[in-house]
């Protein structure tokens, strides 16, 4: 094979972080050869942008170093790394909405004449690398009025301008149709045709198998394993993935025969569309029962938060399908509606919507049933009563505090994660929609919040477990389903054989009808 | 009556009214732009006319005392740029706050500077020319409209144009808007987003010293307490009005201007000087109005947008 171009060799990066530092990257070796396509496989959180924007210039490494042609170099900032011919198309792009297409792809290397910007010359420069590398594009268009697969080759473009001879995608196919995926990935070829490499970071194996030369698999900031193509399986990585062949998760929940039970939430083809205009959820149907803990697997940005916004009457995008709630469409209900009805939402994004930061413990316990008796009259609160119901919960749930007057924000990130817990179990009637309700707690923590969803499963409570974290999902889910671009590809009983295996395919894109027949 | 309201007197005094809204408003623009809702313009002027004073009076030179209010509105600038941009402060709260200590700062140096209190005149203190334009002076009816005036009148226009190149035309101005548009962008090229940021503040100290000497200098050697009264506001409207886009500003702040004199020369009709002196404060509320209606349509046609998205992919 051809010889190694780049050479990233010992690479750390850790985050500071007040609760317990974040490692990124943990001694990464990461290598490419010149002229291939080497695409960077792994779930979410294990390090893959980080690594690409070390790479980029834009992180600073803890440790180790950056080997381009068998020279040590220094990237202190993104103009290093253009200077050395690396450029990178960032997964939010980095365009100019008001300004042209030509502007934006000469933006910070204007031509000039004079004093000034040289348009002409600048829609001269954006046709001709157009035609150069076959990628179409509006030079006088604005930016805000062009497709997003044209705003993508513009950022490619614009890389290639800058003299990139090392191309980092992050996330490319994020934003694009089956169609525009297909026409990138021409491309790709194009630019490997021309010499170019390139490195381009997806959770989607689909697409490695059918346009990567090699991969480097990544899980937990490490380097799990490098692979060519050619000698690899769409199984095999999802295994690396994932982590693990064999089963080894123990798990807490038992199976119940539920036949017979009442649907009391029920989704019905809900469609709905992300901030961006696009399709978060395109056609999401399930139902949920009482005594049932449904795990919702799939990598992070698939439609997840969305749809528990939709549940929790956060979203105001929804445009088609219903919500029901034993029989009643709640889809147009507020979300203080929803929490009267009794469901109960503990996030793992706690400091966003899991609580006041403001307010003390008190308070933000409080919050939702300050407003139903026997906590409160219609206009006055019971003091009484809701210093008898904090006091019992922060007994019960064992939030370490010296008071309760304290201020939120002097807890750690498990206790806060606690007192959201003890609010809305407290609060829920009948169903409990958890998202990602153990990111970043301690482990005594997560074991608590496990056992307490288990219980209140086994007490008749319908539970929609939304996690990223597949060991969470298997340990506790009595049916799990995977969401991935917006849709639900595949529904599972957790009580077979190879299960993370076949949840990491999922994950992956890759639909149980697919892998049969392969 | 017409005759009375629109004379060439009515053009003159319309620019001379014009001329501090428009040049605080052009800095406002270049702010906006660079991603900084700059309410301290107000401020900013104050301390320009103060500094023109007194500059003028102790350099006993109009010129110097024009240079030493841009160059001490252009540091006041930097230092609400401080709060903005390094400490990552609110703008509004900042903007607040800059315009309070302004009219504290300039009324409480007018005494160990000038021995008195609120307000300060003499009459032996310089003040700016009025210059002739060589060719236009000599046109009947354009010699008064457009002729005439002292140099910062002229440095207006100029301005206009300038700024107006800048920021469309230079690789300056690119950066200037982008950093308002996507500061992302800078960083991704490996650019500095608080340098540019400092320099837009930099060219509204400018543009505001030279507002303030203005109206300090530029007829009669004066400074009174709070003399601004409210002019950098309304080059803030200017600003919210136009959507920060440059020619429509400078339009809008010279009808402010217009407005004011059209109703100056209306106190001939017999109205009353409270109502006379009403009128362009109440234009400014209209402006802000028309403004929000404007804003509302644009986020109607994104639910018109929506509704069509719904249809087409119902349809497919």
């Amino acid at each position: 094979m051809s010889e190694t171009i780049l050479y990233l060799k010992n690479i750390t990066k850790i985050f500071p972080n007040p609760e317990k530092p974040i490692i990124a990257n943990d001694h990464i070796n990461f290598s490419v050869r010149k002229g291939e396509i080497h695409a960077i496989v792994g779930e979410n959180g294990t390090g893959k942008s980080t690594l690409m924007n070390i790479l980029y210039g834009m992180h600073q490494p803890d440790e180790g170093e950056i080997i381009l042609n068998g020279r040590t170099i220094k990237l202190e900032n993104p103009r290093q790394a253009i200077e050395n011919g690396i450029g990178m198309v960032h997964q939010h792009f980095m365009l100019i909405p008001s300004f042209t297409v030509a502007e934006n792809l000469v933006f910070g290397f204007e031509p000039r004449k004079g004093m000034l910007v040289d348009v002409d010359k600048a829609n001269q420069i954006a046709s001709e690398i157009s035609t150069k590398y076959g990628l179409e594009i509006e030079p006088t268009r604005k930016i805000q009025s062009c497709s997003l697969s044209m705003q993508q080759r513009v950022e490619i473009l614009k890389i290639l301008y800058h003299g990139a001879i090392i191309l980092i995608f992050d996330e490319p196919t994020a934003v694009l149709t089956p169609q525009e995926t297909t026409e990138l990935f021409k491309a790709f070829k194009e630019l490997k045709n021309d010499g170019k490499t390139v490195i381009f970071i997806t959770h989607k194996l689909k697409e490695v198998m059918s346009v990567a030369d090699r991969a480097t698999v990544m899980r937990k900031g490490k380097v799990v394993d490098v692979v060519n193509i050619k000698d690899t399986s769409i199984d095999k990585l999802a295994t690396m993935m994932v982590g693990r062949e064999m089963s080894i998760i123990k798990r807490k929940n038992t199976i119940e025969n539920l036949d017979g039970k009442e649907n009391i939430l029920e989704i019905k083809n809900l469609k709905c569309l992300n901030d961006r205009g696009g399709m978060a959820l395109n056609g999401i149907s399930f139902a949920l029962k009482p005594g049932e803990i449904l795990g919702i697997a799939g990598v992070g940005g698939n439609g997840q938060s969305e749809l528990v916004e939709c549940i929790m009457g956060l979203s105001k995008r929804i445009f088609e399908g219903a919500i029901l709630y034993k029989g009643i469409d709640i889809t147009s209900y507020s979300a203080s509606k929803m929490r009267k009805l009794g469901i109960g939402n503990i996030t793992g994004d706690r400091y966003r919507r899991g609580v006041s930061k403001k307010s003390n413990i008190y308070e933000n316990i409080i919050m939702g049933v300050h407003r139903q008796s026997p906590w409160a009259t219609k206009y006055f609160l019971n003091p009484k009563n809701l210093n008898e119901l904090v006091d019992k919960l922060i007994d019960t749930f064992d939030i370490k505090t010296s008071s309760k007057n304290a201020n939120i924000m002097s807890l750690s990130g498990g206790n806060v994660q606690k007192c959201i817990l003890a609010r809305e179990l407290n609060l829920a009637k009948e169903i409990i929609v958890a998202e990602e309700p153990t990111r970043g707690v301690d482990i005594g923590a997560v074991e608590f919040i496990h056992s307490q969803l288990i219980k209140k499963s086994k007490e008749g409570y319908g539970i929609i477990l939304v996690s990223t974290d597949l060991d969470e999902i298997i340990s506790l889910s009595t049916n799990i389903i995977v969401m991935f671009e917006g849709k639900l590809i595949g529904q599972i009983i957790p009580d077979v054989d190879f299960l993370e295996n076949k949840i990491g395919l999922m994950m992956g894109g890759v639909t149980p009808e697919y892998n049969s027949v392969n | 009556m017409l005759y009375i309201i629109f004379n060439t007197n009515t053009f003159v005094t319309g620019i001379n009214l014009a001329t501090p809204i428009l040049l605080a408003a052009l800095g406002g623009v270049v702010c906006n732009k660079a991603g900084n809702f700059n309410i301290a313009l107000e401020g900013f002027m104050l301390i320009g006319a103060f500094s023109a004073v007194v500059g003028s009076f102790f350099f006993k030179s109009a010129i110097l005392g024009i240079l030493l209010a841009v160059i001490i509105t252009v540091a006041a600038a930097l230092l609400y740029g401080l709060f903005c941009i390094t400490f990552k402060a609110d703008e509004i709260i900042v903007g607040f706050g800059f315009n309070m200590f302004a009219i504290a700062i300039t009324g409480w140096l007018l005494k160990p500077v000038f021995g008195g209190q609120g307000s300060f005149y003499n009459p032996s203190t310089p003040v700016l020319n009025n210059i002739n334009l060589p060719l236009i002076s000599k046109i009947p009816i354009l010699n008064t409209i457009f002729s005439g005036y002292n140099i910062i009148v002229y440095l207006s226009w100029i301005l206009i144009i300038l700024l107006y190149v800048i920021m469309y035309r230079t690789s300056l101005g690119y950066k200037l808007r982008a950093l308002g548009e996507n500061p992302a962008c800078l960083k991704a090229n490996g650019l500095s987003t608080v340098k540019y940021a400092y320099l837009a503040q930099a060219i509204a100290g400018l543009t505001c010293g030279l507002a303030g000497a203005y109206l300090s200098i530029g007829s009669l050697a004066m400074f009174t307490e709070n003399m601004t009264a409210g002019r950098g506001f309304i080059a803030v409207t200017a600003v919210i009005f136009s959507n920060a886009y440059l020619p429509v500003t400078a339009l809008a702040s010279i009808l402010f201007g217009f407005a004011s004199s059209v109703a100056i020369q209306s106190q001939g009709l017999g109205f009353q000087t409270q109502f006379i002196e009403m009128i362009p404060y109440v234009l400014t509320m209209i402006m802000i109005v028309l403004t929000a209606f404007k804003k509302k349509s644009t986020i109607k046609t994104k639910r018109y947008n929506k509704l069509l998205y719904k249809i087409i992919s119902k349809v497919k």
